[in-house]
């Protein structure tokens, strides 16, 4: 016990030497840059840095390492709730409710909240480390392939939370989440399935073009409609940080469950942030009492992901302590830290120093990841005003900068450019979605927890028979899973009740009349889609074999049976519910039909061209060519302020980009045609 | 491509005829040469591929910087096609490939726009040198016990047509050790998690992974090494019998020549696109074969804990040219092994 304490403190001194801190603070920097920039992974940025690793001892290695790991998270967020654009992949879901925050003038204090809330999870995840370390051998071994499939299913009734008002579309997204996931190599038998003879789409639809384009399109398209900054004129809660803060310790115990789910689901191999965010999203929604206000700018909704995706690292660093076993890419790349330096992970991380073990070093890592977020989280509040005041920059100037870390966080997380198009057509979807009402989390849940399902039933299967079903931690899950359920269906009834009660003393007939008119036709039309997409889907296969084919029949036909029945309610115009509380948005200043589809026109063909352009002509040409014509000649800027933009976004693109990160985008076919490529 | 002809000879013969009037500076002077890897930071691929991209520069003429590209997808698919058809055959790209998808382009799938023969290959540093590690709770510690086995044992796999996969599958269908193969892994990070927790009795996995991170598991004998898919035995583990000894037939020992050996030999190489002029490929071999001797190179290799076990162009052409030269009944009994 003593010795513990010893090496506890050890751990603690070794930071505060003047190399080590400097080097944390250096690898602080950068992690700072990468998270706000979309597309450019943390992982990458390590594996540039990882040369540099090799002349420093141990801890400067770590400090340098850990410090630009822990903040990527923290930055990422930043860029999540500003611009509506993920960061980093492992912070999309704060986008939900924290974009319409900023929408609402209230970036200051989404900020603020998500960025306590990441300290706080950071912290959390830290401890853990430091407490649950001796438990975590036996904890991991008892989890094989049954439980891993039995949490994804836990995970997937989720789906019913993240629904909204109307159930059936809640249940048909998530659906097409699960449908969406079994794109790709099947994994067993390599069978392509829906991959159209395109090696793309051989892994499946990655996570982030899907989140690019479902939440940053519908927003870019948003805020050119708008026509105004990105608050809107609502500039008046600069000083809601404070604010956010109080938010936090308002939701602590929230906060901490959601750290707590971070960590947790990260000790299990294969699980990452990516997933956990959505998880602690949908438990936020879940617990909360009022679930009607989620998506747009409810507060727990940016605490949950906030609190997880921080803690997560703290989980998959035990993992990858104790195992040797990296549970994600960072950890991979640390892994290869730790050897060069002679350092074995596994139990000697345990082991204090008097016995031949690294302890010290262990328990080192959890001071730089708590001093390594206090020192961003206390920076970023220094900057925080000036990092606000970008939702009062006139959108016009914006959206040349946002389309193109659109493009470039779709390009630069696998390099491949048909990555691209994905972004173009979930972007199409999920502006429909958010124009239709039809919720969109759901679907990004399904999406990442569809594949782990189903490789996962597939190994309990082919390990255990039918046997697994009576193992003891999934007879386990399966109680919470059913008691999640049952509870949800049971408060879901008690609200409804109540609802019927508030609408009896006041209805709003006046917003239902003209809903209906505006129902009746999209909403069918869009159903009726779905059901021809899924039709087709199934048709093609029908040529799978049973292997290749349960996963997406045992979704696909329930799927398409209840967009049959979601196309028959919206055909006959009995969807039950009007768009009740959500024409809140449009409050304030109603666009004239007319300017809103000129405009939205318009954003639509920028772009398409933004797209046509850096296809042709490449990223850098490409992208600033469409700037300058766009600020000129589209929005009419003056010539000095295009200009100076133009040069702005070439060179954040050719110089950052392509000449400092070496980020390999295609030359551009015009040039290639042409050849004169390179 | 095809565009890229008239082009490209014409450039050639610009360059030729500089080269013969001057006595120009090297070529690569000033130059940046990219090294493609068709999987993201943080696998083995990427880690020997910027390895050798820190030190190659320094053995080529002219020094030029190296650089790495991850283009990643489709198991190292989409590079892999990338560097055959839409690569400029400049000797200013060089690809670190998944040598895995050789076989499997020679059998035939659909998918893959290349052709493993018409590669140069400029060398390689590593094999994947896989051995069959079994958890303590399988009460498989010898490649013996496996054999006599009442039950099938059960091994893990990765997805079909994966180097893993394709040694569990000749260890079962053609030595016919009793084996039940389990695939749908992740990587073999999750198959010696789940051959330690018990749910598979254990997996193949590359030797250099498992000889740094299993090390302790395999000294306190809660893991056992117990068959090794090379042609010589690794340096480490001389006792532990290989698949080739449990041969017993002439068509056999063909099988694992093709699918075990000679595709270890070229599992990691690296190549240069077809049509790549001869004087840049010898420049680049030069270089490769220079880097596996470089002090520096080495001391990294040492400090990172990574097993050296270079092969040279040539040898690698001629591992890829064995197994191109099979006939239609090999291959199709191939295709039932491997794919079925």
């Amino acid at each position: 016990m003593l010795e513990t304490a010893q090496s506890f403190l050890l751990g603690l001194t070794q930071i505060f030497t003047v190399t080590t801190f400097g080097l944390m603070v250096f690898g602080i920097a950068i992690g700072f840059a990468v998270g706000i920039l979309p597309g450019l992974g943390g992982p990458t940025a390590m594996a540039l840095m990882l040369p540099f690793v090799v002349k420093m001892t141990p801890v400067e290695a770590f400090a340098f390492l850990l410090g630009m790991a822990c903040v990527v998270n923290t930055t990422g967020d930043i860029t999540s709730v500003l611009f509506g654009i993920p960061g980093e992949p492992t912070t999309a879901a704060t986008i939900v409710d924290g974009h319409p925050m900023a929408k609402k003038g209230e970036a200051g204090r989404a900020l603020g909240a998500v960025l306590t809330a990441a300290l706080i999870g950071s912290i959390f995840g830290a401890m853990m480390l430091a407490i649950i370390v001796p438990i975590v051998r036996p904890l991991v071994l008892s989890f094989g392939s049954p439980e891993f499939f039995m949490l994804a299913l836990l995970g997937i009734t989720f789906v019913a939370s993240l629904s909204g008002a109307d159930p059936i579309k809640g249940l048909i997204a998530g659906g097409l989440g699960l449908f969406v996931a079994t794109v790709g190599l099947d994994p067993v038998s390599s069978i392509q399935r829906f991959t159209f003879g395109q090696t793309f789409l051989w892994d499946g639809i990655g996570l982030v073009p899907i989140t690019i384009g479902f939440f940053a399109i519908p927003e870019i398209i948003d805020l050119a409609v708008t026509g105004s900054s990105i608050a809107g004129g609502r500039t008046g809660a600069l000083g809601g940080v404070r604010e956010g803060i109080r938010d936090v310790f308002r939701h602590l115990w929230l906060v901490l469950r959601c750290a707590a789910i971070g960590t947790f689901c990260a000790i299990i191999p294969g699980m990452g942030g990516a997933t956990t965010q959505w998880l602690s999203y949908a438990h936020a929604v879940q617990s909360s009492p009022d679930k009607e206000r989620f998506g747009k700018g409810a507060i727990e909704g940016v605490l949950g992901p906030g609190a997880s995706n921080n803690s997560t690292l703290g989980g998959s660093l035990i993992t990858t302590l104790s195992f040797g076993i990296p549970a994600s890419v960072f950890m991979a790349i640390l892994i290869g830290a730790f050897i060069m330096h002679g350092v074995v992970p596994g139990p000697d991380m345990l082991r204090p120093e008097s016995q031949g073990g690294h302890l010290g070093l262990t328990y080192s890592f959890v001071w730089i990841m708590v001093i390594s977020n206090i020192i961003t989280v206390g920076i970023i509040f220094l900057l925080l005003r000036q990092i606000i005041k970008v939702t009062t920059i006139r959108g016009s100037l914006l959206i040349p900068f946002i389309l193109m870390l659109i493009y470039l966080g779709a390009f630069a997380e696998k390099n491949v450019f048909p990555d691209l198009i994905l972004v173009l057509i979930f972007g199409g979807l999920g502006w429909v979605l958010e124009k239709l009402k039809w919720p969109r989390p759901p679907l990004i849940l399904g999406l990442v927890l569809g594949g782990l399902a189903e490789s996962r039933l597939f190994l309990s299967v082919g390990n255990y028979g039918l046997s697994w079903i009576w193992r003891p931690m999934v007879l386990v899950i399966i109680a919470v899973t059913l008691f999640g359920v049952l509870y949800s269906v049971f408060k879901g009834r008690k609200e409804k009740r109540k609802r019927r009660m508030a609408e009896a003393v006041g209805g709003d007939s006046k917003n239902k009349v003209r809903a209906r008119a505006m129902i009746n036709r999209w909403p069918a039309v869009f159903a009726l889609c779905l059901v021809i997409v899924l039709a087709l889907a199934l048709w093609q296969s029908r040529n799978f074999n049973v292997r290749a084919g349960l996963f997406p029949w045992a979704i696909g036909f329930p799927l398409l049976g209840l967009s049959v029945l979601q196309f028959i309610r919206e055909f006959s115009g009995r969807t039950g519910i009007g768009p009740r509380g959500q024409h809140v948005k449009e409050e304030g200043q109603e666009l004239p039909a007319d300017v809103v589809n000129r405009r939205t026109r318009n954003i639509f063909g920028w772009i398409l061209t933004y797209f046509v352009a850096i296809w042709l002509l490449g990223f850098s040409i490409g992208g600033a060519l469409c700037c300058f014509i766009q600020l000129k000649f589209g929005s009419k800027e003056k010539w000095l302020i295009t200009l100076i933009l133009t040069a702005g976004l070439w060179a954040f693109v050719y110089l950052l980009f392509d000449r400092v990160l070496h980020v390999p985008f295609p030359a551009g076919y015009l040039f290639e045609a042409l050849g004169f490529a390179e | 491509m095809k565009r890229w002809i008239p082009v490209t000879t014409m450039l050639a013969v610009l360059m030729l005829l500089t080269a013969a009037h001057l006595d120009a500076a090297p070529f690569y002077e000033g130059k940046v040469v990219r090294i493609t890897v068709g999987f993201s930071p943080g696998g083995g691929f990427d880690l020997w591929a910027r390895l050798i991209a820190r030190h190659l520069g320094r053995n080529i003429p002219g020094h030029p910087t190296v650089i790495v590209e991850n283009i990643t997808g489709a198991g190292g698919l989409i590079q892999t096609n990338n560097l055959f058809k839409a690569t400029k055959p400049d000797g200013l790209t060089i690809g670190h490939i998944n040598g895995g998808l050789i076989l499997s382009q020679m059998l035939g799938q659909p998918g893959y726009d290349f052709d493993s023969q018409k590669f140069i290959y400029l060398g390689a540093a590593n094999k994947e040198n896989n051995v069959f590690v079994f958890g303590k709770k399988s009460g498989v510690t010898s490649a013996d016990k496996w054999q006599t086995s009442s039950v099938p044992v059960k091994v893990g796999g990765l997805v079909t047509g994966n180097f893993i996969d394709n040694c569990d599958r000749v260890v079962k269908a053609v030595l016919d050790f009793p084996t039940q193969v389990i695939t749908g892994y992740k990587g073999t990070a999750d198959i010696l998690i789940a051959a330690e927790s018990g749910e598979l009795a254990g997996g193949p996995a590359s030797w250099d992974g498992v000889k740094t991170n299993r090390k302790r598991a395999i000294e306190a004998g809660d893991m056992f090494v117990v068959l090794q898919c090379v042609s010589k035995p690794l340096k480490e583990i001389p006792n532990v019998p290989k698949t080739i000894d449990f041969v017993k037939k002439q068509e056999q020992k063909k099988y694992v020549q093709i699918v075990i050996h000679d595709a270890n030999d070229y599992s990691r190489p690296f190549a240069v696109p077809p049509g790549t002029p001869k004087d840049r490929v010898e420049i680049l071999r030069n270089a490769f074969q220079q880097t596996m001797k470089d002090k520096e190179f080495l001391s990294e290799i040492d400090k990172m804990q990574l097993t050296l076990d270079p092969t040279t162009g040539e040898e690698l052409t001629a591992a890829v040219a064995g197994s191109s030269k099979l006939d239609q009944d090999t291959l199709a009994k191939l295709r039932d092994i491997l794919f079925k």
